[in-house]
């Protein structure tokens, strides 16, 4: 049985950057009727197409592939400590592999 | 109250899509919850009972190549099926405004251009369920692909939001006009400008006919009238997105 509360506030699947993204391609698609319709209707238009976007099966799935992603940081811009918390699980003697290249 | 249908479509699953349920088991419940926070007019019992269902679709529909957790996948699908009952059921209310009967008119336009899209309908642009695009298709294809779908949509809610403003009558009439009269004198325009489909669009609406009548005033299989729809839409959009802000309020004489 799946953990509930690993869902926690956020819905599954959906990263803060994917919301924004969201966002973004339902105001972007209803910025030519600003100026056609009223406050309200714009707004509950804007709010179907975001709804769309972020759950429909057809559109989810290329919001999910096309949303910005932040930069991997690479391994060399790995903060320290965690570099450290990473070493210290590894096992004491390193465990030479049999033709591994490694000679101490 | 539906009775859960669960175990109903269950059978139809491969051992691992009902791992793939079992496990998330959960995602109704997350997202029945989440509707009632936006203040649901569908029981949760009932919400859950959609949601199961949708659960066992999206196994289905699954792709597990696909870089997205299955709980992840289903929660959105599921979300969506809870949302559309919701629809459903303001319809089924009623409105009390005919602003809001307008509003409802134009989502219910959205519903159906979804399902179309879900169905593959959408010729060539569309997407089915769960299609992240092929291995060949570049994210910049991707993308337009994805633009092309939201603009369809987005036009399709406005036509049916105008359109049902265009429908009023005596005293409504002129309310309509003041606060939708840009966008009647704008649809009117845009569908005035199509080079083809325009008589598709004015049918369905302008006269409001079903697909049926459509299709049998155009001499087309429906289908083929459904597939048009689609294309007409886009157009549509590419009209209204090049019209700019200059959309002028339909005189009070016409």
């Amino acid at each position: 049985m799946a953990d509930e509360s690993k869902l926690g506030a956020t819905p599954t699947g959906t990263t803060e950057d994917e919301a924004s993204f969201v966002d973004e391609l339902a105001a972007r698609a209803v910025a030519p009727y600003a100026d056609l319709l009223p406050p309200e209707a714009l707004a509950e238009m804007e709010a179907f197409i975001g709804d769309a976007l972020a759950t429909h099966p057809a559109l989810a799935p290329l919001v999910a592939r096309l949303r910005p992603r932040p930069p991997q940081a690479s391994s060399a811009e790995q903060p320290r400590e965690e570099l450290r918390a990473l070493l210290a699980q590894q096992p004491a003697h390193g465990g030479k592999k049999a033709g591994s290249g490694e000679d101490g | 109250m539906r009775p859960p249908a669960r175990d109903r479509s269950a059978g139809r699953l491969t051992a691992a899509q009902r791992a793939w349920v079992e496990r998330a088991s959960y995602v109704p419940r997350i997202a029945a919850r989440r509707v009632l926070r936006g203040g649901s007019r569908v029981p949760y019992d009932e919400l859950i009972s959609i949601g199961n269902e949708e659960l066992v679709r999206a196994a289905m529909r699954y792709n597990p190549t696909i870089d997205v957790p299955f709980d992840g996948f289903a929660y959105k699908a599921v979300h969506f099926a809870m949302l559309k009952a919701q629809h459903a059921a303001k319809r089924l209310q009623g409105a009390q405004r005919w602003i809001d009967a307008a509003h409802l008119a134009g989502l219910d336009c959205g519903y159906e251009y979804l399902e179309r899209v879900c169905a593959g309908d959408a010729g060539a642009e569309g997407a089915g369920p769960g299609d992240t695009g092929s291995a060949e298709e570049s994210d910049g294809d991707a993308a337009r692909r994805l633009e092309g779908l939201t603009d369809g949509l987005a036009a399709t809610v406005f036509a049916g939001i105008a359109a049902a403003a265009m429908e009023r009558r005596g005293e409504d009439a002129a309310i309509a006009r003041l606060d939708y009269g840009r966008a009647m004198h704008a649809l009117d325009d845009a569908v005035g400008s199509l080079s083809e489909h325009q008589e598709l669009v004015r049918l369905r609406y302008f006269e409001r006919l079903d697909w049926q009548d459509v299709a049998r005033a155009l001499g087309v299989a429906v289908a083929t009238a459904v597939r048009d729809h689609q294309g007409a839409m886009r157009l549509l959009a590419a009209r209204l997105k090049a019209r700019g802000v200059d959309g002028a309020p339909l005189d009070e004489s016409s």
